[in-house]
């Protein structure tokens, strides 16, 4: 362990004052130099100094200035900088545990929120929405949109085939990562010319009830020779707002009726046929394949705007069902209703079947179960049972608006008779998954289920040559850190020494002891003494998170002390989680926050998780005051438009198409 | 063209996986006509590099996570070299390929942490990739996408890109920098990866698709791709409209846009090079093989006849992205690649990581078998290739990314010498070597990629 760290007797600091802002405020009772000389440096002394100051600062953060200029312009201080410093300090991660001075809750505040206000001039006053990102529908939403466009049936799967999404922030959806290359135009052809017919059930090969619902428009309308057309027009009109999820212009419905035309040149072109062409040209229109939304004053200031509520409705339902918004939305958004409508919209949508996408996308990817069915070295069934108690356990938190707090403790799981028996519990029998009560000296809580200990378990080669699983302490610590408490690990530094236990030797004393001996060495011992405590909490379960006593016949010690507080048992270590609900509450808003606005969070964002998560807290920690208090928030309900003026931005890059250096030059609006 | 079907075919070879099966047979009679010829005129073995080039195609094979590098690299420098171990299963093709020691990434060794992201960020993009998680993602254009963007109008595909896994799908990969960087070797330009194709039927859909009866009711697959010309058409003017209300930010999603539809529309006009009947034997894949050896089979059988058919010239082929965690159950090493890498000096760990390069080596013997087996007039499809199989990180242990394993097979149309074990001066830079293969594949007009301070020499000779 490092060496507790002293501290200089800071007599000329004794007149350190210390004012608690609050979130959001923006006056303070002092000029801002002020502030700095009378309470940041005074604190930044206090704390940080011992070792952040000098010639050779711990780890390069030199937290010592003259000034508050200084702070604000030395190159090394940049927004990086003060951001890693703020995190720092909101984690607790320093000053380190043995620091003989730990800053009052109220001086961690005081801190951030300077370095929020005054280092990196985040104003929540005048909040900041985020950049506008064009977002390619990913897979999901992709096949998703289909399904719900052209009523296909809830098996197929148009997007089986697409190359997989890259991933930002842990989130598959995320915009900056939605890159598009010819392989997914080639797959979105392919798609619609397999699509469109089926849907249309052209030559019977198809869906009837899709066609039907399609066709519907047509009811009581009969053609002569002469309007052949005009049926096609009918079924488009219908149709294409849905496909583009806005309303359509008039020149956007003659472009599509060329293709009716175009098919209707063709001997056997039926109305099906031909408006199945305008489809298929419709879905590779930009306004399909895009969740675009426009600047509705593009003068190149930036200035942030509400989005219409077309554009709401599809953050809306991208966000809970990874899919367009269905007829209810858009009527909402046509009569310009759904904000004032919200609350009753959001409840609505998250009691409808599609929300089970918030299960396998977010939950999936959020805690990394998604793709548990492959890990290796555990029977697929067993793997399958241990996903089903997670989603199930979410899924009843969400639907029954339970206290997200469950997900650190509750006295309650899901099993089914594979996992009853994983679990030695007794008369639970057949696949399906049923509510039981949980024993709480074993168990508890989203990191006492087998599917998280079984992901942060290494596979494992044993004596003999069976393949197993060990549990990893320190990766169930890090998974908790990671993805619990949204905080950030370091990577380890070059040169770890090897652990013993995967080597197949036979091993003296426990996985724990063994542990405990590689993070003797002081430059690791900085971050597993933070991750370990959490991981050295879950020895009790195996590296299949089946219950053991006894590690290598040596009994168990799950024992440790988290932020000063000791804790021998699994069931001790959940009431010592207890007292982290407030980062568990920021940390989950975060998470839902980043997936439902499809981008990473910026520093401007920690305005909006304030305030989410104090209408959460004031909630009670309801579920559904997460959703609510986020789709309300500033971020998701804004957009900042482009800083740069369209035609100039058209002059000062390089031309986007050499071919056509016109191609995107602004032209008349529709 | 003409398909002589009285011809036996000269070669067979049967890649099973469960329920996939492709036969290809080699046959001279095949080849494109303007292939036949240029490949007469390269197997006369002179150097050609100016004037008309036969044809030439350049491959890259991606070895993920790094190998351990002290049992790769042969003792000896030159022709008389004794194989290393993990480099035996080569033997038999020991004057076909150099093996060149030195090279080195030096970009990838910029910034703290995230060696295996930057070991394939930077592999053949050679440039500092900006270090973020999320927004702003930056690397650089790919070599192999110059050369694509410079000769690969030639055929209906610029470039192929090929790979045995997509990459993660959950948590998070290399610390401080997004997946993209560590799942993706080939990009387009700065802010956008090559997207690569996993599934052998996908794959062979995309290369043969036109080959298949057409399965649209009552549309034949010309009137199909008439129609998709009109609907590309009625895309590109769709952005056009929007263009005014635009970002910047936007525009450059906007710009993937168009440029992709841009090359399928030139796809669709191109004269069809494909294969408009599929060669006798030849069978479309219909699941994804489970062991790595039978996916790398299948997926090296479909690019080696799409390189043959002159479908593509130019190809990358990800063995594994950086930090796989792929068990090798199949040669009893059920612990995770990656994990094992990390060894830290454990001889039973290193011994396992030798018998998975050992294995990787054995499938890229099987990759130079199959070139050498398709004739080319008096050549082979490898005379008249560059095939490249290397890795960013070298050391795997230590991600120092220099003494990058790198060997380059094939003789280039008559331009490469190869035979030899070449060892240059430390950290050389591997982008030199980049640009000698794009002069040898006709791109003009190149003088740097990357950190590149000039050719690399000692190719030829």
């Amino acid at each position: 362990m490092r060496s507790p760290p002293t501290f200089l007797s800071a007599a000329a600091f004794a007149l350190l004052v210390t004012v608690r802002f609050a979130a959001g405020q923006s006056t303070a009772n002092a000029a801002p130099s002020d502030i700095f000389v009378r309470q940041i440096a005074p604190a930044l002394e206090k704390y940080c100094t011992e070792c952040h100051a000098g010639t050779k600062p711990e780890g390069d953060i030199l937290l010592r200035f003259k000034d508050e200029s200084e702070a604000r312009t030395r190159p090394t201080a940049d927004a990086a900088f003060w951001r890693k410093v703020s995190k720092m300090i909101v984690t607790k991660e320093m000053p380190p545990d043995d620091a003989k001075r730990q800053p009052t809750a109220a001086d961690r505040t005081m801190l951030t929120d300077w370095i929020t206000r005054d280092m990196l001039a985040i104003d929540c006053e005048k909040p900041d929405p985020g950049r506008l990102i064009i977002h390619r529908l990913n897979n999901r939403e992709y096949a998703n949109t289909l399904r719900d466009l052209l009523y296909l049936p809830a098996d197929y799967d148009v997007a089986a085939d697409l190359p997989a999404d890259d991933r930002g922030a842990g989130f598959d959806n995320n915009s900056n990562m939605l890159t598009l290359s010819p392989v997914h135009i080639e797959h979105y052809l392919a798609i619609a010319e397999k699509v469109v017919p089926y849907s249309f059930n052209l030559d019977n090969k198809g869906s009837a009830p899709s066609k039907a619902k399609l066709t519907a428009p047509l009811a009581g309308f009969t053609a002569d020779f002469s309007n052949w057309q005009e049926k096609a027009r009918r079924i488009l009109v219908v149709l294409t707002p849905r496909i583009y999820r806005r309303p359509v212009t008039d020149e956007e419905m003659e472009q599509l009726m060329k293709f009716v035309a175009l098919a209707y040149t063709h001997d056997g072109e039926s109305e099906t046929r031909a408006v199945g062409l305008a489809v298929r040209a419709a879905l590779m229109s930009p306004a399909f394949l895009f969740r675009l939304e426009r600047d509705p004053a593009p003068d190149g200031t930036g200035k942030p705007y509400p989005i219409n509520e077309f554009e709401l409705a599809s953050r809306l339902s991208y966000f809970l069902w990874a899919s367009m918004p269905d007829d209810e939305l858009f009527q909402l958004a046509k009569d310009g209703k759904l904000r004032e409508n919200l609350e009753v919209t959001v409840k609505r949508m998250l009691r409808d079947p599609k929300a089970s996408s918030l299960t396998t996308d977010f939950l999936g990817q959020w805690l990394e179960i998604r793709s548990l069915e492959q890990t290796p070295n555990c029977p697929p069934e067993l793997l399958k049972a241990m996903k089903g108690e997670t989603e199930h356990f979410f899924e009843h938190i969400a639907t029954e608006d339970r206290s997200i707090m469950d997900f650190l403790n509750a006295d309650y799981t899901f099993v089914n008779a594979t996992l009853a028996k994983h679990y030695g519990m007794t008369d639970v029998e057949g696949d399906e998954f049923r509510k039981v009560p949980v024993d709480p000296e074993k168990r508890g809580g989203i990191f006492t289920q087998a599917s998280i200990l079984t992901l942060n378990a290494k596979p494992l080669a044993v004596k003999g040559g069976e393949a197993t699983r060990r549990p990893s302490p320190v990766n169930r610590g890090k998974w908790i850190l990671e993805n619990i408490f949204n905080e950030t690990i370091p990577p380890p530094p070059p040169g770890v020494p090897p652990l013993k236990i995967d080597d197949g030797v036979e091993l003296k004393g426990t996985v724990r002891q063994i542990f405990e001996q590689h993070r003797a060495d002081p430059k690791c011992a900085l971050c597993h003494s933070r991750m370990d405590p959490y991981g050295f909490a879950l020895e009790n379960y195996d590296g299949f998170g089946a219950w053991r006593e006894q590690d290598n016949h040596t009994p168990i010690d799950a024992s440790g002390s988290i932020n000063g507080k000791k804790f021998t048992t699994p069931k001790e270590f959940r009431a010592v989680l207890a007292d982290r609900q407030d980062d568990f509450r920021r940390a989950f808003a975060e998470k839902l926050l980043s997936y439902a606005l499809a981008r990473g969070l910026e520093d401007t964002d920690k305005c909006a998780v304030d305030e989410i998560a104090a209408a959460v807290k004031a909630d009670g920690d309801r579920f559904s005051s997460v959703i609510l208090g986020l789709v309300k928030s500033y971020p998701f309900q804004h957009a900042r438009g482009s800083a740069n003026p369209p035609s100039l931005a058209g002059a000062k890059d390089a031309p986007l198409d050499p071919l056509t250096p016109s191609a995107l030059q602004p032209i008349s609006q529709p | 063209m003409h398909v002589s079907l009285r011809q036996p075919l000269s070669r067979r070879a049967v890649v099973k996986g469960l329920g996939a099966a492709i036969a290809l047979p080699f046959l001279d009679a095949m080849l494109p006509r303007v292939v036949r010829g240029q490949a007469a005129a390269a197997a006369t073995g002179a150097s050609t590099l100016a004037g008309a080039s036969p044809v030439n195609r350049l491959l890259f094979l991606y070895i993920p996570n790094g190998v351990e590098i002290a049992s790769w690299y042969p003792e000896q420098a030159g022709r008389d070299y004794t194989f290393s171990r993990t480099l035996a299963p080569l033997a038999p093709h020991k004057d076909d390929f150099l093996i060149l020691k030195g090279l080195a990434l030096k970009p990838a060794t910029l910034d703290s942490a995230g060696d295996h992201a930057k070991a394939m960020g930077c592999y053949l993009t050679n440039v500092q990739i900006l270090k973020t998680v999320t927004d702003n993602i930056r690397c650089g254009i790919s070599a192999d996408q110059i050369v694509a963007n410079a000769v690969g109008s030639r055929t209906r595909f610029p470039s192929l890109e090929l790979g045995l896994d997509y990459g993660r799908m959950e948590g998070a990969c290399d610390p401080g920098y997004a997946c993209i960087y560590s799942n993706n070797v080939s990009w387009r330009n700065e802010t956008t990866p090559a997207v690569k194709e996993v599934n052998p039927r996908i794959v062979f859909d995309r290369l043969f698709g036109r080959a298949k009866a057409s399965d649209h009711q009552g549309e034949s697959r010309d009137q199909q791709e008439t129609y998709n010309r009109s609907i590309l058409d009625f895309a590109r003017q769709g952005l056009k409209r929007l263009s005014g209300e635009l970002g910047v930010a936007d525009r450059s999603r906007m710009d993937e846009y168009l440029t992709s539809i841009r090359e399928i529309e030139r796809r669709l006009e191109a004269p069809p090079t494909d294969i408009k009947e599929l060669p006798p034997g030849v069978e479309r894949p219909l699941r994804v093989p489970d062991t790595f050896k039978d996916h790398f089979r299948l997926m090296a059988d479909l690019q080696i006849l799409a390189i043959q058919q002159d479908v593509t010239r130019i190809s990358t082929f990800t063995l594994g992205i950086e930090q796989s965690r792929r068990t090798y159950n199949e040669i009893g090493i059920p612990e995770e690649h990656h994990g094992l890498t990390h060894h830290a000096g454990n001889p039973e760990k290193i011994e396992k990581v030798c018998q998975i390069d050992h294995y990787i080596v054995q499938q890229f013997a099987y990759f130079l078998e199959k070139m050498k087996s398709v004739r080319e007039g008096d050549a082979t499809l490898l005379d008249n290739s560059m095939v490249v199989f290397g890795n960013g990180n070298g050391n795997a242990v230590r991600h120092d990314h220099r003494n990058l394993p790198i060997i380059l097979a094939g003789r280039g149309a008559g331009t490469l010498n190869p035979g030899r074990h070449i060892v240059y001066p430390e950290d050389m830079p591997v982008a030199n070597l980049w640009l000698s293969l794009m002069d040898r594949m006709g791109v003009e007009g190149v003088e740097r990629h990357g950190d590149s301070t000039g050719r690399l020499p000692g190719l030829t000779g």
